[in-house]
């Protein structure tokens, strides 16, 4: 009877754990992220980093379409990222406020070379692990062009990271990242989860902004 | 039908006699009107006695009195009703006055106007065009753009808004609705993002909806655009935004707050420079905003 009762016990605590399996998001799945940005100076007056702070990251995801969007007081920019899996077609990026709104549309190799900066990540894992929105983060620093910047990320291994078409500085961390945060000597920016939805999403919301934004010509680059 | 004739019959037993002398009193002013067949009957009927004595008799009277040749005349509802309402009741009671109704096409006419009148003040007082003495800060303090003549309406994204109002799927830019604190931001309870733009909506509030949005602004600092878009004005930036909202004895911008309206120009500029001009910098990427703003 004891016996039988220390099973269940174990059992009910198992499968009260969250993502005891690992949850893929970029796959047929709605879904979305949002995240708050924080920004911290040692300045006493606020500066331009204001306008930033404060702003959200926003990740929705549809099958077939990823949007990130960034709201802020200073501008609205977003990154339509099309069929991200099993193989990448395109990437608009625009700007969605203020006088003069504009778009880029980038093929795969133009997506892949503007972000050759993150095809070799140094990765840094660590015991520590803090609880966002109830998901237990582990801690992972990543080491990007050569350490001349440093990401400290906690990452979850619930759910699945998004590809590397996605976020690509993340593609290789076993877990979807809920807070990240870069420090320089003048502050710190920092991106931290502050709400996960599977809920339904508007085809809408991915509709590719047509009237009034100014088509640019894109030159590829690596940054 | 069987034994229906024997009803109405059996009816006339239940028949009451009309009160004395109404039927004379009747006649009398019928008489009046001036009906010449009225006036030969009423000559033969016209009791010479008391009236209300002799209604009675008058009314049996009539009863018996048939003509072949002489028809009565058509029952006329409406001269007995005029008749009636002529002030010629013995007591002197006043006269009971019948107002003819109004014609419907003015009803029509003064209903047009108020409603007229009701959208014209509407129209003044919360479309934005302050012609009374209503005090518009952007004005006097000079706004931080060159033109007026931006558009309130459509800028910004594709219809991805959840809660914007006119949702399309042609492309076409919809309105942002700012939810403030579960309310909206201007005094009127609502507001339009302009072009998608914070910057230039929150320097161009007219003095009232400063005052609505600093309110709002000291109790919550949350910013809504839809369910998924949120943004959070920092304690600096709150800061900033109520100097940039100051007025002075004469509800004139005071020299302080056109430097930091003059300062958030210049910062959106600079912004503008940095991330527009090409795609080298994109403001979502974590380091090439960092590079930006801790420098």
């Amino acid at each position: 009877m004891i016996l039988l009762f220390q099973l269940l016990f174990t059992v009910s605590c198992l499968l009260a754990q969250p993502g005891t399996a690992q949850i893929h998001v970029s796959g047929d799945k709605d879904f979305s992220l949002v995240y708050d940005i924080h920004v911290n100076t040692n300045n006493k007056n606020p500066g331009i980093e204001e306008t930033y702070n404060g702003s959200t990251k926003t990740i929705l995801h549809q099958k077939g379409i990823t949007r990130i969007r960034m709201v802020s007081l200073m501008r609205i920019q977003n990154i339509y990222i099309y069929d991200a899996e099993p193989e990448l077609k395109k990437v608009i990026i625009t700007k969605e406020s203020g006088k003069n709104l504009y778009k880029y549309v980038l093929t795969a190799s133009d997506w892949k070379l503007y972000n050759a900066r993150y095809d070799n990540i140094g990765y840094a894992y660590f015991k520590d692990t803090i609880n966002i929105l109830g998901f237990t983060c582990k801690k992972a620093i990543l080491n990007i062009n050569n350490g001349k910047q440093q990401i400290t990320a906690y990452y979850t291994e619930s759910i699945k990271s998004f590809p590397k078409s996605i976020e690509p500085m993340f593609a290789g961390l076993p877990g979807l990242v809920l807070r990240y945060e870069l420090k320089t000597k003048n502050g710190s920016i920092r991106y931290t989860a502050n709400k996960i939805s599977f809920e339904q999403l508007d085809n809408a919301i991915f509709t590719e902004p047509v009237k009034g934004f100014m088509l640019k010509q894109y030159k590829p680059h690596a940054r | 039908m069987a034994g229906t004739n024997n009803t109405f019959k059996n009816l006339q037993d239940y028949e009451i006699a009309p009160p004395p002398g109404l039927f004379a009193k009747l006649w009398k002013k019928i008489k009046r009107t001036g009906h010449p067949l009225q006036s030969s009957q009423t000559a033969e009927i016209e009791p010479k006695s008391d009236l209300e004595n002799t209604g009675t008799a008058n009314f049996s009277n009539l009863k018996s009195y048939s003509s072949h040749d002489l028809q009565p005349p058509a029952f006329n509802f409406s001269k007995i009703k005029e008749a009636a309402l002529l002030n010629t009741n013995e007591t002197g009671q006043p006269t009971v006055k019948t107002t003819k109704p109004a014609p419907i096409i003015f009803k029509l006419l003064a209903a047009a106007t108020i409603t007229g009148v009701a959208f014209l003040i509407y129209f003044l007082l919360y479309s934005g065009n302050q012609i009374d003495k209503s005090k518009n800060m952007s004005a006097d303090a000079g706004s931080l753009y060159a033109s007026d003549k931006r558009s309130q309406t459509n800028s910004g994204e594709s219809n991805n808004n959840q809660d914007s109002i006119s949702p399309n799927n042609n492309g076409n830019l919809p309105h942002f609705n700012l939810i403030y604190a579960n309310g909206y931001i201007s005094k009127n309870g609502n507001s339009t993002l302009v072009e998608n733009d914070f910057i230039y909506t929150f320097t161009n509030f007219t003095y009232d909806q400063s005052i609505s949005f600093l309110k709002k602004l000291k109790k919550d600092k949350l910013i809504s655009l839809n369910s998924y878009s949120y943004l959070n004005i920092s304690e600096k930036m709150a800061e900033y935004l109520k100097g940039m909202y100051e007025v002075n004895d004469k509800d004139k911008p005071t020299r302080k707050s056109k430097k930091l309206k003059a300062k958030l120009a210049k910062w959106k500029k600079k912004d503008e420079s940095y991330f527009d001009r090409s795609l080298q910098k994109n403001p979502l990427d974590i380091i090439d905003l960092g590079e930006f703003i801790l420098k």
